[in-house]
């Protein structure tokens, strides 16, 4: 099973990984005979209080993408209300511990906000942790994130 | 609650007409469909596929880069919920 061993950072379980535009998005900008957007390399926090991945806004202008869809979220301000946050599909990458072993999701619904002054480029939510094992060993300052 | 009731907030642009259309046919989609991912392009419903990945893929090979919604078919709005303070502009955020 990949993975990825990795010491605790001072924010918590950081990983480096990929986002570029989503594989069926990919194949339809190649057939209108348009330059596909670089893939864009960032810092995410893997977070179990997160139900979905999202990454910075700044991802989603970069790789020129359109909504999708719509996803009602709550955070600690929404108090007991909604808000709706338009969700783009994108493809991740999250490298193993062996670089040419990592585990590529080609099509992932993720919304945009704003996380850049929170030092980190997205999150890794529990979209993408159910189906990895991910272990958060506190006193001995490390993760493992097996895909 | 009416199903058709359950997701009449939603009105980000620019997939209002998808809204309103999944809004529409959600009692029918919930009697054959609960569960699976619907493929909505303006008022019509183009298809239902058992995985969001292969209802994104019809989406773009139809209507290229046109806009499209895709959303999975359930009774009630799956709420994403996070702990960590997210700004909510995203909801208005529109790419240039």
């Amino acid at each position: 099973m990949p993975a990825i061993h990795a010491n605790i950072a001072a924010g918590g379980p950081l990983i480096i990984a990929t986002i570029a535009v989503s594989m069926p998005r990919m194949q339809a900008i190649v057939a209108a005979g348009g330059t596909v957007p670089n893939a864009i390399t960032g810092t995410f926090l893997i977070d179990t209080g997160a139900s979905g991945t999202c990454v910075d806004d700044t991802f989603i202008s970069q790789l020129g993408l359109q909504p999708t869809g719509v996803v009602p979220i709550m955070t600690p301000s929404t108090g007991a209300g909604l808000h709706h946050c338009n969700q783009f599909d994108v493809s991740m990458f999250i490298p193993g511990d062996d670089p040419s072993r990592g585990h590529m999701i080609p099509a992932l619904p993720i919304i945009a906000t704003h996380l850049k002054n929170q030092g980190i480029d997205g999150l890794i939510g529990r979209d993408i942790i159910d189906a990895c094992t991910f272990i958060y060993n506190g006193t001995a300052k490390y993760f493992t994130l097996a895909y | 609650m009416s199903p058709t009731n359950l997701a009449t907030h939603m009105t980000a642009e620019p997939l209002q007409k998808e809204i309103a259309t999944y809004n529409a046919k959600l009692p029918e989609l919930i009697g054959s469909s609960m569960g699976k991912f619907v493929l909505i392009k303006g008022d019509a419903v183009e298809g239902v596929f058992d995985t969001y990945a292969d209802a994104l893929k019809i989406g773009y090979e139809r209507f290229k880069l046109e806009p499209f919604m895709v959303k999975q078919v359930a009774p009630a709005e799956r709420i994403q919920f996070f702990t960590r303070e997210l700004n909510l502009l995203c909801r208005q955020f529109t790419p240039t």
